[in-house]
């Protein structure tokens, strides 16, 4: 199973929203589309789905073209795209039913899918009585609901309160134990170095990176690392420690370090302190990885 | 069309017919489908004779009023089924599946027919009561205007949804075809009549055969009739061409709206 982009491009009325994008995601990972608002990530979603028209290139599902052949490309898809809106009327449990009726799939997942997602209790809820976060797990539900060897994700979280945050990382999390190649586009880094195996970041229509999660890591490795002492640390303990450039202090039980060098000066760092009696309770690099990829790739043009 | 594409169109159809039949706005029709029936009944009471009128007059009363409750159910039904997808995003639940667009066309329209047919048939089912208790039978002409009835509606639901294909906006959809249907139409049928053409590919001047089948004998094609110097051609529907523009409408929206909304990008 594979998605694909061959010199995708769309334009709305002169402006191009995606320019040229070539990218192919395959087999069971969890790929991570980033990019600020307006970058470009809906508008690859929504070419993938046939909600658009490309203006020139291909987008292939399963070596589909979405645009000529959608009925075989998104046979075996599961979309959410924005937040869906659903039939009023209908019931959770119908609007599912919808869902596996139309692509011909037995119903017997539908409880199972529901109670996933956190909405079994409303099964028989019409949809009209739904709130935002609802509706989302809702779309997430009619994604799953026929058991697709694709997912394309378009912002899940959006609109969902911390709690259901949570619940939907984790059941990403679980589907990539579930043979899933999911395609996730989003704007929240911790969401992306979370869960995905593979990232792109988009900006201005335009890929600009696209590699593994571990590779991102040692590129943009960081050179800043927070520590905890459990008891109240001076800042002249610090300062002279080996590799550190400058100590910053955030509480008396909290610093934030800067060294110099790479793994081995930060694990060097870390034995300096144990070794001079410091009681560490947690050392780790502060910030993302991704996130200084994100900046440093996309920095202050970001207008999202 | 293969079978997979007719298997989805009956689930769409189901489905939204099943949204039509929750919704408002059908039960709303449905009452003023009662209050129709009631002011028909009403006014036969209050100003037909029944010793001086025939069970044809009686059914010319109901048929009266019949295109506007037609009109109506084309209006609540219609209009939306198609722009709603992209005004209030039920598309991006819809449209990202293995399904033609036009098989989802088709599917919304069957469920919206299948709805306003109903109400129609509804309303006949008052007219033939009535009849049979004032009269005692029903006379076959009524089963023809009975068809007609349902041919039209057909006819007219056809072209909503063609216009429905051509908005983002389910309420400027509504908003052109009631333009249309109560101002428009009617006319430029009379602008034409007076002109001396016959607007027999106007799809109100066909509905005429509704009423006309109902008249003994059935009215000729041309009337001319003079006042004041000037003779005007009063012209009355002829059966097989409405029939065949009624079908004509039906076929040519479709298609046109299905070849439509296949094109449009949810943007």
């Amino acid at each position: 199973m594979h998605v694909e982009a061959i010199g995708l491009s769309k334009a709305f009325n002169g402006f191009y929203a995606l320019r040229d994008l070539n990218l192919r995601v395959e087999g069971a990972v969890c790929f991570g589309y980033l990019g600020p608002n307006g970058a470009g990530k809906t508008t690859t979603l929504k070419l993938f789905t046939n909600l658009l028209r490309p203006t020139s290139g291909e987008a292939r599902i399963n070596g589909h073209t979405v645009h000529a052949e959608h009925t075989k490309a998104l046979r075996d898809v599961g979309v959410i795209v924005e937040t869906p809106e659903f039939y009023p009327y209908l019931t959770a449990r119908e609007i599912l039913s919808f869902q596996c009726d139309l692509r011909g799939v037995p119903r017997r997942e539908i409880d199972y899918v529901l109670e996933r997602v956190g909405l079994y209790e409303n099964r028989d809820l019409k949809v009209g009585k739904f709130s935002r976060g609802m509706k989302q797990r809702l779309a997430l539900a009619s994604a799953l609901v026929t058991n697709p060897g694709i997912l394309l994700l378009d912002e899940p979280t959006a609109g969902m309160d911390p709690m259901g945050m949570v619940e939907m990382r984790r059941i990403i999390a679980d589907l990539k134990r579930e043979n899933v190649l999911i395609f996730l586009s989003s704007h929240l880094l911790y969401e992306v170095t979370a869960i995905c195996d593979e990232i792109a970041i988009i900006h201005h229509g335009r890929l600009l990176l696209r590699d593994t999660m571990e590779n991102v890591e040692r590129k943009f490795a960081g050179h800043v690392v927070l520590v905890d002492f459990a008891d109240d640390v001076h800042e002249e303990n610090l300062e002279d420690l080996p590799h550190v450039r400058a100590v910053e202090q955030v509480n008396t039980r909290r610093y934030r370090l800067t060294f110099r060098g790479g793994t081995d000066e930060q694990h060097a760092l870390l034995r300096a302190m144990v070794e001079r009696g410091l009681r560490v309770i947690s050392y780790r690099e502060d910030g993302l990885a991704l996130e200084r990829a994100y900046m440093r790739l996309i920095g202050g043009d970001e207008r999202g | 069309m293969n079978v997979d594409d007719l298997r989805q169109m009956l689930v769409i159809a189901k489905y939204s017919f099943t949204v039509h039949v929750r919704s408002r706005r059908f039960y709303t029709l449905l009452g003023i489908t009662g209050l129709l029936a009631l002011a028909t009944l009403l006014a036969s009471w209050a100003f037909m004779d029944v010793s001086k009128t025939t069970a044809l007059d009686l059914a010319t009363t109901w048929v009266a009023i019949l295109k506007f409750l037609t009109v109506l159910s084309a209006l609540f039904f219609g209009p939306q089924a198609i722009a709603k997808e992209f005004q209030e995003k039920t598309g991006y639940f819809l449209l990202p599946t293995p399904v033609k667009r036009e098989v989802i066309f088709m599917g919304k329209y069957i469920a919206a027919l299948a709805v306003s047919l109903s109400v129609v048939l509804l309303y006949w089912v008052f007219a033939v009561v009535h009849m049979y208790t004032a009269f005692a039978r029903v006379p076959p002409e009524v089963a023809m205007s009975v068809g007609l009835s349902l041919l039209y509606t057909a006819s007219l639901l056809a072209l909503t949804f063609f216009i429905s294909s051509l908005f983002r906006s389910g309420t400027t959809a509504i908003a052109i075809s009631a333009v249309l249907y109560f101002f428009v139409l009617n006319t430029v049928s009379f602008l034409l009549m007076l002109a001396g053409v016959e607007p027999w590919f106007m799809i109100d001047y066909v509905s005429g055969v509704i009423n006309n089948v109902l008249m003994e004998p059935y009215p000729p094609h041309v009337v001319e009739q003079t006042a004041g110097g000037i003779t005007l051609r009063l012209y009355y529907p002829r059966l097989d061409v409405s029939v065949a523009v009624m079908a004509a409408y039906i076929a040519v929206c479709l298609i046109a709206g299905a070849l439509i909304f296949r094109r449009r990008e949810m943007r």
